[in-house]
């Protein structure tokens, strides 16, 4: 994965979380879309470590992302449930599918696995449609807020510091994964399954255990956006919404967390930047995706991985010059 | 409706899965690649269709062969400008520029003609209400006009592979690259042909299916992966398969849609798809020895 861009995503993750403790109360609407951007980054890290990890693709996340969201909002909702054993389960039965999902995909690569999780994406949309104690294509209204044993997140700030809380846990978590034997593992797999598993690797093992990672991931993200917006619209899980978090990973960089976390916060912060041009932003991010992914595949996390080298290098040059007058030879 | 209407109908739509599937067959065949566009290449074809009538006035048929040039045309800009520059790279650059082209097609024809979706009044026989009795089957007229079309192209593409220098030139330089080359096949016209023909038949399918649905909007991706699921029953590599596999695809969520709910009717597709990539991969029409992935 070489060099990551990780002292930025440490800036990013202090910048997000001051603004969230200092932000006045006239900030509510700013708040809510970097909360958005929050559970973008969320699902994102998963993809991106399905990408980045074991060289699979999804094109169906959102799908999980829906079996948790309406999970977790009917529990709540029709059952009264409190919201950790709620989130809990709606994570659980997201890794219930994502293993379902996995095992299909561990017979399939590249492109007819992209396809099957495109399916699965449609299938967990039409369904969620067509469910009538779900609300069908109504959606779910009146959900629960989100609540830890009493405490009950209601305002604007808390809700997005519970969210960004969470996500940076996941970072962390995903982080700390691929720079374990583990990671280099994926790493191994990624790069060649049989010479991986010559090495006593358990391929099939490592590919079922990322996916279901990664589909638990969207599926703690649609528990808390259930209880977040307080209500489920049957469209925000459509096929579409996927591609959208694909194209984030591409924008971040394949392979690159911090790239992922910069541009899930960028792509949903910049529209907000751009409402003139709304019309034609879907198409500009078309274009965007498709010039970055094959001109620059490096995409975000290539620029702040070079960034903070060059930073890095100057700064040494700074303190070398600073250290002793004379021109070191080897410098 | 009765079962055997609901037969009918699933045939027909089917029929036009096959032609979109054709072109999974045809660039699959030509560079080993999966075109994630190809489902909105079809929501093009109506709305060239329509922008051609308002152009040059009523003549669907001019207008459908007009349409279908545009479609090989767009096929070669975008092999030519796109898709050359993803072969031999990894996979997952291949599907994420094809999923960009796809977003690119969707959110762009919106540009020009909104995203709803766009009424289609003109119909492939001249009267779109015309109904045909058959054995006291009542089939409106239309679906035979798909039928035999999609006959003719299939049997042309057939004739086309097998029978004529070029058809072999390009299975030639999609089996072996190298070697096509060392025969003196221009493999990268080749290419440049197959996508442009495989989006003139998505374009065409999209001209096919628009008096019986609705001109572009948001059909591209339930067609892309019917179509897909269509080609993997009937296995990649073989023509006559995908167009069988695409017919068997119609069918069954045609009757799903009339037996259990119409809003079943995709999740079952999709759900066929996944049970055939689970238990058999290459196809069912496929020989053995094929293998994916």
């Amino acid at each position: 994965m070489g060099s990551h861009g990780y002292v930025s995503l440490t800036l990013a993750f202090l910048a997000i979380f001051t603004f969230g403790a200092v932000a006045p109360f006239d900030y509510i609407y700013q708040l809510q879309v970097l909360s958005l951007a929050g559970l973008i980054a969320l699902q994102a890290i998963g993809l991106n470590l399905l990408l980045g990890g074991t060289g699979q693709i999804s094109l169906g996340q959102v799908g999980f992302m829906g079996v948790g969201a309406y999970t977790s909002g009917a529990l709540l909702k029709l059952e009264g449930w409190p919201f950790l054993a709620a989130f809990v389960v709606a994570t659980l039965l997201a890794g219930v599918f994502g293993f379902l999902v996995g095992y299909v995909a561990l017979r399939l690569r590249g492109h007819y696995l992209a396809m099957a999780t495109l399916a699965f994406g449609g299938i967990v949309f039409g369904l969620i449609n067509e469910i009538e104690i779900i609300g069908g294509p109504l959606g779910m209204l009146r959900i629960p807020p989100m609540d830890f044993a009493g405490l009950r997140i209601l305002s604007p700030h808390d809700k997005y510091l519970v969210i960004w809380g969470i996500t940076a846990v996941a970072t962390a978590a995903v982080i700390s994964l691929l720079h374990s034997r583990v990671g280099r593992a994926l790493a191994a797999i990624r790069d060649d399954e049989v010479a991986a598993s010559a090495l006593g690797i358990n391929v099939a093992r490592y590919k079922i255990a990322i996916f279901v990672f990664a589909s638990m991931l969207s599926g703690m993200a649609g528990s808390l956006y259930a209880s977040y917006l307080g209500g489920l619209a049957p469209l925000r899980f459509g096929i579409l919404e996927s591609v959208m978090l694909l194209v984030v990973v591409a924008v971040g960089g394949l392979r690159s967390v911090s790239g992922t976390v910069f541009a899930a916060i960028i792509l949903t912060a910049l529209p907000e930047f751009l409402r003139q041009y709304e019309e034609y932003r879907p198409t500009a991010y078309a274009v965007a995706l498709i010039l970055l992914i094959i001109l620059f595949p490096g995409g975000i996390g290539r620029v702040l991985q070079l960034t903070e080298l060059a930073i890095a290098r100057s700064l040494a040059a700074v303190l070398r010059g600073a250290a002793s007058a004379r021109p070191r030879k080897d410098a | 409706m009765g079962v055997l209407q609901l037969l009918v109908s699933g045939i027909t739509i089917g029929m036009v899965y096959g032609l979109v599937a054709l072109g999974y067959h045809l660039i699959f065949r030509a560079t080993g690649l999966i075109d994630f566009a190809q489902g909105e290449k079809v929501a093009l074809g109506g709305l060239f269709v329509l922008a051609v009538i308002g152009l040059v006035g009523d003549n669907l048929w001019a207008a459908i062969i007009v349409a279908t040039i545009m479609g090989f045309a767009l096929g070669w800009f975008y092999e030519w400008g796109i898709l050359r520059r993803t072969y031999g790279r990894e996979q997952v650059v291949q599907i994420i520029a094809t999923v960009g082209v796809a977003l690119l097609l969707y959110h762009g024809h919106g540009l020009f003609w909104g995203l709803p979706a766009v009424p289609f009044p003109y119909s492939l026989g001249g009267d779109r209400d015309k109904v045909i009795t058959l054995w006291g089957l009542r089939v409106l007229e239309d679906r035979f006009w798909v039928w035999g079309l999609v006959i003719a192209v299939v049997a042309l593409l057939h004739v086309y592979f097998e029978r004529t220098r070029h058809g072999q030139a390009l299975i030639a330089s999609a089996d072996n690259e190298l070697g096509a080359k060392l025969s003196g096949i221009n493999v990268k016209a080749m290419r440049l042909h197959a996508v442009g023909v495989a989006t003139a038949l998505a374009v065409l399918g999209g001209a096919f299916i628009a008096p019986f649905a609705l001109a572009g909007g948001s059909i591209g991706m339930p067609i892309a992966v019917k179509a897909f699921a269509g080609a993997m029953i009937g296995g990649l590599h073989s023509s006559v398969g995908v167009v069988a596999g695409s017919v068997l695809v119609g069918v069954i969520e045609s009757l799903a849609a009339g037996l259990i709910s119409y809003g079943y009717r995709d999740p079952v597709a999709f759900a066929l798809l996944l049970l055939i990539l689970l238990l058999r991969p290459s196809g069912i029409f496929a020989r053995q020895r094929e293998r994916i992935g």
